[in-house]
């Protein structure tokens, strides 16, 4: 079932950005690129390269220096707080939650976004909260404190309130990160079906070039805050670009297994 | 929930009407029911003490316990730290310096006056604290370091002030800062009531934005939260809500630190169900307290607040040890 419809080319636009924090005032500098909508798109690069810093300009959280940031066609500054948290949800890096909180609860935050100041819970938000266990596969759990759970649930977790926020595009930190492999490939094949299957938006950093190449539409190579490379994962996916941007030597071969572009390290030794 | 209001407004209604029945003059129930239904019927002295003396004392200890107990479940969540109750943040210190300073230097120990500069020493120092951690956005952790570090210099301050001030007016001070209620009167009432009862209905309106900010900023602003704006306003509203608790009763320590993880621990997280029933543990938990203090070892009577962490640290060790195989 596709729950957002993507008429939109562009869903999420940065428009010559620069953007960073006080002293480090340009980690990213003059940055442009368009998120497509219905895609899984995913950025990559190596560390400080301004990943999680794009993934919050784009979610609308951080002051530019210069240029714009524009969703559905309009400045991201220009829409309040709340309705651009019906629109984009975001999941940073290492999120905390209270001692004891259980899974349900996490969940139910989700809603915080669709509900004014003196409105009752309603049907509609429980949908949207079973929805999201159940896309997660963590309607079992929903009692459980988030204490208890593994990483992998843990992660499911958090990825379930984010759903549970149902906004068209989904901004994602490291998802994967800290996760054995089978924990991973079960985020990325939520992330793929979530595009696939809902028609979302999927934006999410990962570090591991293979498994974009393998779940993803686009990749973004991002080096010393701008964009070198950006395409569909076939045309990016090059052993110069990955020289070019990570500084290490491969080849890359045809996944047999999908077709997908492999990249293989040459190794030193 | 339902359990837990029941036991706690059951033991506020039992506490007050043993604290209404002893003393050094026992009261019957009877006669109680009739000083405060019917007055014309019941004898001078009786009224006077049931309607004058106990009542007023009740009333106050509950609204102060309750104070307490709501600025600390407000201040422990916007500071993302069970410890961090308002009397660790410097905002109690700051109103008693300034209730201190003004009973001291200008002699003058009317209650409307000391209540005011308690409140101006509370708003005062919590700006204070605002200021010095701002860095583009205040964090929980800068916020408290620094509390602690003025809290500390408005307590050196104190004690400077009654090392050298005019011996009667420090003991009198020294009376108001140990924190009791046994000066309680109606006006006093009216006072914290007009001042708290503003302050609890907007921060019950606001137990979805305190829920959020339990989590980490990057998490509530993903939810379309403002939250340095909705920090600083919980901060000032907390601040507000536990300058009137001092004004009312001098500094009482260990309300606000207990009864919030009391609350917690038997509603869950939710604040639409922790404030209220922290405010009712903490009004039992003064109540409790103020009741043993004056009747223990009468007739000599032992200020709330010191009764408070008597009954309190023993209690808080048990909740400690009970939970302590607990996951973290």
């Amino acid at each position: 079932m596709r729950e957002f419809d993507t008429d939109m080319e562009i869903a999420l636009e940065a428009r010559s950005v620069t953007a960073g924090y006080g002293q480090q005032a340009k980690v990213i500098e003059a940055l442009c690129l368009g998120i497509k909508s219905g895609t899984f798109t995913v950025l990559a690069g190596p560390n400080g390269s301004g990943k999680s810093t794009l993934l919050k300009a784009l979610a609308g959280f951080l002051p530019l220096t210069e240029g714009a940031v524009e969703l559905q066609g309009a400045p991201v500054s220009s829409f309040s707080a709340k309705r651009l948290a019906q629109l984009v949800g975001i999941l940073p890096q290492g999120p905390s939650a209270p001692e004891g909180l259980s899974v349900e609860d996490l969940v139910r935050q989700g809603r915080y976004p669709h509900r004014g100041l003196f409105s009752r819970w309603t049907p509609q938000d429980t949908h949207a909260c079973r929805a999201a266990l159940d896309l997660t596969g963590l309607a079992d759990l929903a009692e459980r404190p988030l204490d208890s759970l593994s990483g992998g649930q843990k992660q499911r977790a958090w990825i379930a309130m984010v759903l549970a926020q149902q906004t068209p595009v989904l901004l994602l930190d490291e998802p994967t990160t800290f996760l054995d492999i089978a924990h991973q490939v079960e985020i990325l094949s939520l992330l793929r079906r979530l595009v696939k299957e809902n028609g979302r938006t999927v934006v999410a950093v990962l570090h591991d070039i293979n498994q974009a190449a393998q779940y993803a539409d686009r990749l973004v190579l991002l080096k010393g805050g701008r964009v070198k490379a950006e395409g569909d994962t076939r045309s990016v996916v090059t052993g110069e670009a990955m020289d070019a941007v990570f500084g290490v030597r491969s080849q890359v071969i045809t996944n047999p297994v999908d077709g997908t572009p492999l990249m293989l390290l040459e190794s030193d030794l | 929930m339902i359990r837990t209001v029941t036991i706690f407004a059951t033991a506020i209604a039992v506490l007050s009407l043993t604290g209404l029945m002893l003393g050094d003059q026992q009261i019957a129930v009877p006669q109680i029911a009739a000083a405060v239904f019917k007055p014309d019927e019941s004898d001078a002295v009786t009224l006077m003490i049931v309607r004058e003396f106990r009542l007023p004392r009740i009333v106050l200890a509950a609204i102060v316990g309750a104070a307490l107990a709501v600025a600390g479940s407000v201040s422990q969540t916007v500071m993302r730290n069970p410890l961090a109750e308002p009397g660790l943040l410097g905002i109690n210190s700051g109103a008693a310096l300034a209730a201190l300073l003004v009973i001291v230097f200008f002699e003058r120990s009317d209650p409307a006056l000391v209540s005011f500069s308690a409140f101006a020493g509370a708003l005062g120092m919590a700006a204070l604290i605002y200021v010095l951690s701002w860095r583009s956005g205040a964090s929980s952790i800068r916020i408290i370091l620094i509390g602690i570090g003025l809290s500390s210099m408005a307590g050196a301050a104190s004690s400077f002030i009654s090392l050298f001030g005019d011996l009667t007016t420090v003991q009198s001070a020294q009376t108001w800062l140990a924190g009791s209620v046994w000066n309680a009167n109606w006006d006093k009432v009216h006072v914290l009531a007009v001042w708290l009862l503003p302050a609890f209905i907007m921060v019950l309106l606001a137990h979805r934005e305190l829920d959020l900010m339990s989590f980490d900023d990057m998490s509530a602003s993903g939810l379309g939260m403002r939250v340095q704006a909705a920090r600083a306003a919980m901060v000032l509203l907390c601040s507000l809500i536990s300058a009137a608790a001092v004004a009312a009763a001098g500094l009482i320590g260990f309300v606000g630190l207990i009864a919030p993880h009391i609350a917690r621990r038997l509603t869950g997280h939710r604040h639409c169900r922790v404030l209220p029933a922290a405010a009712l543990v903490g009004a039992s938990l003064l109540l409790g307290a103020d009741l043993v203090g004056r009747t223990v070892i009468a007739p000599a009577q032992l200020p709330a607040g010191l009764m408070i962490v008597l009954i309190g640290a023993p209690f808080f060790a048990f909740l400690l040890w009970k939970r302590r195989n607990a996951r973290i």
